[in-house]
């Protein structure tokens, strides 16, 4: 194939900072995905992707900036909000799990509509940045200078995403696995179920608000479960689970540059296609008779 | 027509066809499927809008099926031939076809793409409302004429298939019917928000009542009203999105249904306890002046409020004197069925249950406040009318004045 069309991309100074932030945003959802994945909670995420936006909105409203505390503060705070309700009212209500979901995060999604176009003067959040971020724009924003180098925002805004995600999953793993796993041994060790939940979805929420600017709702859903799904295919062991997971966001990233200069496509967009298409290598390895191939 | 009555004529037509179709949706646990096909159809209609240069709505519509379905076969294949859980492959084709539709987009840029992605009930054009009143008009003729079958299909699955009906034609037929109405539901209220018109007005009706045609009838009805609120609250303040109004304006109703609703709304359930604990407590005094009656010498304490005697005294159940309270004949009869109901209930745990006769007592105590007069009849009649409970005491005959 032609050496140019690899090369190309490269030419220009932002594409590092593309694939960095892709990948980052990848890492940072991935790693509270996995235990998502593992405790069937994958609709939770969906649930969160969608329902931390009026938690932004307002965040956004105190604080006037993207990159604040505020907004991961009003975020996890309405995504710990919806979950609770959904639980409610799941509990209290006697509402089926599924039927509560679809109620909780619609209305919460819609407030955040509201807000957003009530708010519209105030707000510099891009409305079509609900449903997809975009990348190409968001690495634009503003820089800010470290060390002689002139980095975009977004990218320490995703760094530090994953560094909390891949922080937390590291600093609780132990808890996390027995909490997945068997919840009355971890109930009988005083490593509270409820609490390590609590954490789970509150990190989750924090994110998301990353992956919010960079992929929007529906796609952060796909940045939660793909990398996690597509490994459980190949791998039953916890450890190689998460490292998979990093390799995973890493290569989406680097597909994801390739596809979207290929397609001339959203990046965001061609980073979850690529992840799709290492879930599709991975369900096919898992299928043919390799297994010597298994991790 | 102005373009207020067409809305106000979408926003009622999506709320009848989306109550209808919902109510079956919530029963199936299907409510993320819903969520699930409303994403998924996207390839389908952005491939639709850029192939098609006049925008056929039919042409949209039929390539957006075609993409729904490819999304849930993928959902079906990977349950099937992965070890991934339900909750994954749903989140996974979901989020993915999602991508790929916004892909298209990005590079297609295909024009009215917007309506489906952020619903504007103004794009609902007069092509939609014809299509919207037809499949709607669909629904209703279909649905009462199958509905004993979609019922049974609904809920016992295995039974029906079991029973010989074509359990599979039903359930690609209601999936054929369920993704044209979400396809254009998403045009009114975006791609989201098209849960909250399937799911909500059903699940509030899930509040009210246990019947599934009266579910079906109350979820059309709430969808339509909060579609109506929606575009009129919409069309006041022109620059707030309808979608989101009308999704907020069903959640107003159905947290209405919640607090109110008669079958498990919060308020007449709170109630109907409330009746219960009175009740079990008016009981519990006649029984304790029964059983003074029954044995003089002992001590019954009897411990109870104001309110309960004045409501006994009302019912003509107790006689209150100065400082003493008598039953009346009523009142005594009343009380004892409540022994009798008490006692036959421990005599039949001793026999049949293998209960020791010192643990029956606590178990009786909550039997006598439920047992009614036939059951009492069968019980007794099965324990061979007996005239003495475990502990040596006597039964009280039914149905006559019983002697102290």
């Amino acid at each position: 194939m032609n050496p140019d069309f690899w090369l190309d991309p490269w030419r220009s100074p932002t594409t590092v900072w593309l694939v960095v932030t892709a990948a980052c945003t990848a890492i940072a959802c991935g790693f509270p995905g996995t235990f998502l994945v593992l405790r069937r909670m994958s609709l939770a995420g969906d649930a969160i992707s969608h329902s931390v936006l009026p938690g932004i909105v307002i965040g956004f409203l105190i604080s006037g900036s993207l990159n604040s505390p505020w907004l991961i503060a009003g975020a996890a705070l309405s995504g710990w909000l919806t979950v609770m309700l959904i639980e409610w009212l799941h509990r209290h209500g006697g509402v089926r799990e599924d039927a509560a979901t679809g109620v909780v995060f619609t209305a919460m999604f819609s407030i955040g509509v509201l807000l957003l176009r009530l708010f519209a003067s105030r707000v510099d959040l891009d409305p079509d940045c609900v449903l997809f971020g975009n990348l190409e724009t968001a690495i634009h924003g503003t820089r800010v200078g470290i060390g002689g180098l002139e980095i975009p925002s977004i990218v320490i805004t995703t760094a530090t995403a994953a560094g909390l995600g891949v922080g937390f999953v590291t600093l609780l793993y132990h808890r996390l696995l027995a909490t997945s796993f068997d919840s009355s041994l971890a109930r009988l060790t005083s490593q509270s179920p409820a609490l390590t939940q609590t954490l789970l979805l509150g990190i989750t929420a924090t994110v998301v608000v990353a992956a919010f600017q960079t992929v929007g709702a529906v796609m952060a859903v796909a940045l939660l479960v793909l990398p996690a799904a597509s490994c459980l295919l190949v791998t039953r062991q916890l450890s190689h689970l998460l490292f998979g997971v990093i390799l995973h966001g890493v290569f989406s990233a680097l597909g994801g540059l390739y596809l979207a200069t290929w397609l001339d496509c959203n990046l965001g967009a061609a980073v979850v296609m690529v992840g799709a298409l290492i879930f599709c290598g991975c369900w096919s390895v898992s299928r043919f008779p390799l297994g010597y191939l298994r991790i | 027509m102005t373009a207020l009555a067409s809305a106000l004529l979408a926003a009622v037509l999506l709320g009848v066809a989306c109550g209808l179709l919902g109510s079956f949706v919530v029963v199936r646990r299907m409510a993320l499927t819903g969520d699930m096909i409303s994403h998924a159809v996207l390839p389908g209609i952005v491939a639709g809008l850029a192939w098609s240069e006049t925008r056929n709505p039919l042409f949209v519509l039929a390539v957006a099926v075609v993409a729904g379905v490819i999304g849930t076969g993928v959902m079906g294949a990977i349950l099937r031939h992965t070890r991934l859980k339900p909750d994954v492959a749903l989140a996974l084709v979901l989020s993915v076809f999602f991508a790929i539709g916004i892909a298209m987009i990005s590079r297609l840029q295909p024009a009215g793409v917007q309506a489906f992605l952020f619903g504007q009930v103004a794009a609902i054009d007069r092509g939609d409302l014809i299509l919207l009143a037809a499949v709607t008009a669909l629904t209703l003729i279909l649905l009462p004429l199958t509905f004993r079958t979609l019922r049974l299909v609904s809920f016992d699955t295995a039974f029906a298939r079991l029973l010989g009906m074509p359990v599979r034609v039903f359930e690609i037929a209601f999936f054929l019917l369920l993704t044209i109405v979400i396809v254009i539901a998403m045009q009114a209220v975006g791609v989201v928000l098209v849960t909250a018109m399937l799911v909500t007005p059903a699940a509030a009706a899930r509040f009210c009542t246990h019947s599934l045609a009266k579910t079906t009838v109350l979820a059309s009805a709430i969808g339509a009203a909060g579609g109506v609120v929606g575009v009129w609250i919409s069309s006041l303040a022109n620059y707030l999105p309808t979608g989101p109004l009308m999704a907020l304006a069903t959640t107003a109703l159905f947290i209405g249904a919640a607090l109110l609703g008669p079958r498990r709304g919060w308020l007449p359930t709170l109630l109907r306890r409330r009746r219960e604990a009175h009740r079990i407590a008016c009981e519990d005094v006649l029984k304790t002046l029964w059983l003074r009656e029954e044995a003089p010498g002992l001590v019954q304490p009897l411990i109870s409020k104001e309110s309960l005697f004045r409501s006994l005294a009302a019912r003509g159940w107790i006689d209150r004197g100065p400082a003493i309270v008598h039953l009346t004949e009523t009142g005594r009869a009343r009380a004892a069925k409540l022994v009798r109901s008490h006692r036959l209930w421990e005599r039949y745990l001793t026999e049949y249950a293998d209960y020791k006769s010192d643990h029956v007592h606590d178990d009786a105590e909550r039997a006598e406040h439920w047992l009614d007069e036939s059951s009492l009849a069968s019980l007794s009649e099965k324990l061979g009318n007996p005239l003495e409970d475990p502990h040596g005491k006597p039964i009280p005959a039914g149905n006559q004045e019983a002697a102290p």
